[in-house]
């Protein structure tokens, strides 16, 4: 009786929404075969013994059911596990340091491009200009910037705002980390702004005038009126930016030797590690799991983003 | 019935003539039929399909059949493309392997043997011994890869500061008058044409060299990075510490300065062109570069052209050493032309192209035959690359060197972090515990791909 019901209601909907389904049927159909034939094949090549021995049989490489995830997480011998720890920590650091930077750079911006001036226009065009940079592109021209004795980044830190006594190394060591993060910060920023801009251009002037009848100063104003409102744009900003900075690859991999060094013990990312292993290594199983892992992972935090992003709609 | 019969025996017929035109169609192959070979190179030039295309002018002279399809590929790139089509088989006719990657694509089975065929171009002694052993599996008794051209480096330094300090070539020839013709040109502080000399640059972790450059003083010490049956790992050794010990020693004694270390080979290449560095180690490209005009791409009017002269690498204890790479030329087994494609490998790797795809692309010619070219033999300069190759040395032809490599570059990329972190403190100590970390992960390696 309940199977027939949902039968009926099934026809129902598809009779009164059969336009809609026809018009998706393309991208449903692309996303099956771009995405959905992929991971599943690559969830299939976690289980497999696939490295250069084997690559000739492809998909009828060995069957080693769990091995590569032993090795990957477990096996403390296991040349996969090598710097994957390394790679986890930066991944971390590294996503919620560039997400909270191009939020916060781009809510400074949009606050003040919300205010009308002469040239605005021009002045958010300009702002638009390293969005426009291919990543590659700022990652080499990053590296260079990042020079200890001859990068711009130490002249002016060091011989004309004398911050520093000493020209430190950014490209070596633990600064690395800093390295990789403020140029994605630079290169992204301007889609935080560009979002939030069009956010604030919406909050009705009245809210204002409102809290500042109740007394409230510009910050109160802010943290009371403005903030909230943007809630669903900065919910969306992170969520950009927790899926593009734990796949992010380009800026550092071409940072780094022009994409054939390795970035060091503070600038290895998951993405590099997982290249590395996958392309470098020729050890296709275990980057096929390690990928697996993170996508996991990844399903998890989009799962929590989601809990507060209802929460926050339910709210407004 | 008749009918059928009439039918069966028409149809018979008519199959058995179809079936004898296929079958002749096939046993009269028109050897004048165009046929298009398609290889796949890396830039190993400044116009890397352009100077192939010249050195194949007079290949398509004498076979009019046969054109050459160049497609130049990114090093970056090529790896993954190459395997690829390993895979897929969706691969050209003949391909540039890198000498390092022989073994392993060879191991994947995507290769033509081609064993038989070599006696055809005078065997394994028609070329250099060194470049020879790259041309399948160490062991195998196999050729899956023709060696093409080879990578040797020597020792670049600057005749003028040299004079000044009246030092002379000879102070370079061992490690311990290497040390101290550093010393010298460090104490002595010298600008030269407005540019403060460093006594030697090289580059650090932020280089696809990392190995390269590291494996020469690691086997003039009397080390190595596996052992004589490649089973097992022999970086934990007191002969590799004191290799990697001296090097970094002329990092920590000032000799090279530490903004080096952040630089890869190109800029550190660039630094001496612009007077900045009194000696360098560089390959053969370096000495096309410094004597080819600047219309075409050289710096040949540079100050430091006119001032340079080529020493070879400063003998160890226990050897001389070069490191020696370069590429090799290999048939897919997927391929349809490979009787053309194997012509076009045959005359690449004869005496007059050798030559002349060495003067285009600054790489040494992996014939020994072409060393006696006046190219070689008038400019002593180029003469010493001859005795470099002699001397040189390449990593184990084994299918896991593959995926050793990137596992030493990148623990031996940690250990210029921690030299530049230490400053001056990085000792053998700690040396010795870098490589026990290298040797476990490179013994894992091999166990996992046993």
């Amino acid at each position: 009786m309940d199977n027939k019901k949902s039968n009926q209601s099934l026809y129902y909907y598809y009779r009164k929404y059969r336009i809609a389904y026809i018009f998706i049927a393309p991208t449903v159909i692309g996303m099956l075969i771009m995405h959905f034939i992929p991971i599943v094949q690559g969830i299939y090549m976690s289980f497999l013994k696939l490295n250069n021995f084997t690559l000739g049989q492809y998909l009828g490489a060995p069957f080693i059911y769990f091995r590569n995830y032993y090795d990957v997480l477990i096996n403390p011998g296991s040349p996969m596990r090598i710097g994957i720890f390394d790679s986890i920590r930066n991944t971390i650091i590294y996503t919620i340091l560039v997400t909270v930077g191009q939020i916060g750079l781009g809510m400074i911006v949009a606050l003040m491009l919300n205010i009308d001036f002469k040239g605005r226009s021009l002045v958010r065009t300009l702002f638009l200009f390293s969005w426009i940079v291919p990543t590659y592109v700022t990652g080499i021209l990053w590296g260079f910037m990042w020079q200890q004795s001859i990068g711009i980044i130490n002249i002016i830190l060091v011989d004309w705002l004398h911050l520093l006594p000493t020209k430190p190394f950014w490209l070596v060591g633990p600064n690395t980390i800093w390295a990789i993060i403020i140029p994605t910060i630079w290169r992204y920023w301007p889609m935080s702004m560009l979002m939030l801009l069009a956010g604030l251009q919406g909050i009705s002037q009245e809210l204002y005038d409102a809290v500042k009848i109740d007394g409230a100063n510009r910050w109160t104003a802010f943290w009371k009126v403005t903030w909230p409102m943007l809630t669903p744009v900065w919910m969306i900003l992170i969520l950009f930016g927790l899926i593009y900075n734990v796949y992010s690859f380009n800026i550092v991999i071409m940072m780094f030797g022009n994409g054939a060094g390795f970035p060091g013990e503070w600038g290895d990312l998951m993405m590099t590690n997982i290249f590395r292993n996958s392309f470098m290594r020729w050890d296709f199983g275990a980057g096929a799991a390690t990928s697996v892992i993170l996508l996991i992972v990844m399903i998890f935090a989009v799962n929590i983003w989601f809990r507060f992003y209802k929460k926050s709609e339910e709210a407004f | 019935m008749k009918n059928v019969l009439r039918i069966s025996v028409a149809l018979a017929l008519f199959l058995v003539l179809l079936i004898s035109a296929g079958c002749a169609s096939k046993a009269t192959v028109d050897t004048n039929k165009p046929v298009e070979v398609t290889i796949w190179i890396m830039p190993n030039s400044l116009e890397p399909v352009n100077d192939l295309e010249k050195v194949l002018e007079n290949f398509h002279k004498k076979h009019k059949n046969i054109k050459v399809k160049i497609t130049s590929l990114d090093w970056g790139a090529a790896w993954v493309r190459i395997t690829t089509a390993a895979v897929s088989g969706d691969a050209p006719d003949i391909v540039q392997l890198g000498t390092t990657w022989v073994a392993a694509i060879s191991s994947m089975g995507a290769l033509q043997d081609l064993t038989t065929s070599v006696a055809e171009i005078g065997g394994e002694n028609h070329f250099l011994s060194s470049s020879w052993k790259t041309s399948g599996v160490e062991g195998s008794n196999k050729v899956t890869a023709i060696p093409w051209f080879v990578d040797a480096r020597a020792l670049y330094y600057r005749t003028d500061v040299f004079k000044k300090l009246g030092l002379t070539k000879k102070d370079l020839e061992t490690w311990d008058g290497f040390d101290k013709a550093l010393a010298k040109i460090k104490n002595a502080d010298l600008t030269i044409d407005g540019k403060k000399i460093a006594a030697l640059g090289f580059p650090g972790k932020n280089d696809w060299n990392v190995v390269h450059n590291l494996a020469p003083w690691i086997w003039n010490a009397g080390g190595n990075f596996l052992s004589d049956d490649h089973k097992t790992s022999s970086l934990a050794t007191k002969e590799v510490a004191e290799g990697l010990n001296f090097y970094i020693g002329l990092v920590t004694k000032g000799y090279v300065s530490r903004s080096c270390l952040e630089k890869n080979t190109s800029q550190i290449e660039n630094d001496f062109n612009n007077g900045t560095f009194a000696i360098i180690f560089d390959g053969s490209n370096e000495l096309r570069g410094l004597t080819t005009a600047p219309e075409q791409g050289g710096a040949a009017d540079t100050y430091v052209a006119k001032r340079f002269d080529i020493a070879p690498y400063p003998e160890g204890p226990r050897g001389k050493s070069t490191f020696v790479g370069g590429s090799n030329l290999a048939v897919f087994k997927g391929s349809k032309h490979k009787k053309e494609a194997w012509e076009v490998i045959k005359y690449l790797v004869s005496k007059e192209p050798q030559v002349e795809y060495s003067k285009r692309s600054g790489f040494l010619p992996s014939i020994t035959e072409a060393f006696d070219d006046p190219y070689f033999t008038e400019d002593p300069r180029r003469a010493v690359y001859i005795d470099a190759v002699k001397f040189g040395k390449t990593y184990p032809s084994v299918a896991s060197w593959g995926l050793i490599e990137p596992i030493l570059a990148r623990r031996f990329g940690i250990m210029w972090d921690y030299v530049l972190e230490a400053k001056d403190k990085f000792g053998i100590k700690d040396i010795e515990k870098i490589l026990e970390l290298a040797h476990k992960e490179v013994i894992s390696i091999l166990e996992r791909n046993e």
